[in-house]
């Protein structure tokens, strides 16, 4: 559950100027938006710029916030709209063979300090690259962030039934990557 | 074919009630098929909890704050000219939408997947190269420009269509509905680039 009068309080002391409270909304989901970025687009670098724009998003449409869904659910929708139009960028990039360009800017960083756990991420990470995108992101907000397919179809604005169709093809895809993939 | 995944996701989320618990142990025994997906399942499980809490480095928790602010601090020295953006936006799309839907009349883009997945990525390679452009007068569009615009994209289509179709996503690209949308695709140093490109290739 989380602190919706610690957000109400945060955002409406940010609409009346108050920068650091920007700052502690930022530091509360920027870990969330970073992960649900991470596991749509299968890398670090991808996954910061995504951060980035969402916080700018936030920054700029926090005054027009409603209340009428938990902040989270918000951001939660922004960073997956925005990881999708990102990656759809990418595809337009690519077309253009504008990618390498782009990328030379940025540098890979080590964002996981434990080597192990680090593995098990890009294992995982691997498998759902190899996901088509509608079925990753039900298959990320699914398994994990445990969200409803009533909840997903609220964020996503698609039927439950393709839901379920897209769950079912990337589950049976990736347990089976998973199982001969030592 | 069963999708049992919400048992399997119920019984370890803890979500069944004693009684239905039960009957799904019980329908273990009994089904060995059921047993083994079901142990498949758990390892994928067991996979995604391990990965799904991962607490980020310090160091790049707290560089995330302090990049926010730099951009924000120069985000009105790079403000682009949307105008100039929407008319390349649209320019793109036309092109691409053209070649695409021009390969075998196509009327609905939905049909462009559909109709890609016949061809051998050979095929499409040598089909995209040998177009025949008698029906371009329909468009009004002058033979010698549509050789143009092939010579500069037919490299970069046939591979982007290649691996469309691999992802199944053409019609992602072919979205006559999204201009807008592909406005924010395009940085102000891409849209520059394409546009030295066509350019250069006396395009435009």
């Amino acid at each position: 559950m989380h602190d919706l009068n610690s957000d109400f309080k945060l955002i409406k002391s940010f609409v009346n100027g108050d920068e650091s409270s920007f700052n502690r909304l930022a530091v509360k989901y920027r870990e969330r938006i970073y992960w649900h970025a991470r596991r749509m687009t299968g890398n670090h670098v991808d996954a910061d710029e995504i951060v980035q724009e969402v916080l700018m998003v936030l920054y700029n449409k926090l005054k027009t916030f409603e209340f009428k869904s938990s902040l989270y659910t918000w951001i939660y929708t922004i960073t997956n709209t925005r990881s999708i139009n990102y990656l759809k960028k990418k595809r337009l990039r690519n077309f253009f063979s504008l990618d390498d360009i782009t990328n030379k800017k940025f540098e890979q960083k080590d964002v996981i300090d434990n080597l192990e756990l680090k593995q098990k991420v890009e294992k995982i990470e691997s498998a759902l690259q190899k996901l088509p995108v509608k079925q990753r992101e039900v298959f990320v907000m699914r398994n994990f962030d445990e969200l409803s397919y009533e909840e997903i179809a609220h964020i996503t604005g698609k039927s439950i039934g393709t839901l379920k169709a897209n769950h079912f093809h990337a589950l049976n895809k990736i347990k089976e990557m998973v199982k001969y993939d030592k | 074919m069963i999708n049992n995944e919400e048992k399997f996701f119920s019984y370890l989320k803890g979500k069944m009630n004693p009684v239905e618990r039960k009957e799904f142990e019980d329908e273990l025994k009994r089904s060995e098929n059921l047993n083994q997906e079901f142990s498949d399942y758990k390892r994928l499980s067991r996979l995604i909890d391990e990965t799904k809490n991962i607490r980020l480095s310090k160091d790049y928790s707290e560089s995330i704050i302090t990049d926010f602010r730099r951009r924000k601090g120069s985000k009105g020295l790079n403000k682009k000219s949307p105008t100039i953006k929407y008319a390349f936006a649209s320019i793109i799309i036309i092109i691409i939408g053209y070649f695409l839907i021009s390969q075998k009349n196509i009327e609905n883009p939905q049909d462009v997947n559909l109709l890609l997945t016949q061809y051998s990525d050979s095929e499409l390679d040598s089909y995209i190269n040998d177009y025949d452009y008698s029906n371009t007068t329909e468009m009004n569009i002058g033979n010698d420009a549509i050789q143009r615009i092939d010579s500069l994209y037919s490299e970069n289509i046939s591979a982007s269509l290649i691996e469309s179709i691999k992802e199944e996503s053409l019609t992602d690209i072919v979205n006559f509905n999204s201009v807008a949308d592909v406005d924010e695709y395009l940085s102000e140093i891409e849209v520059d680039l394409i546009y030295a490109q066509l350019i250069n290739k006396e395009i435009l």
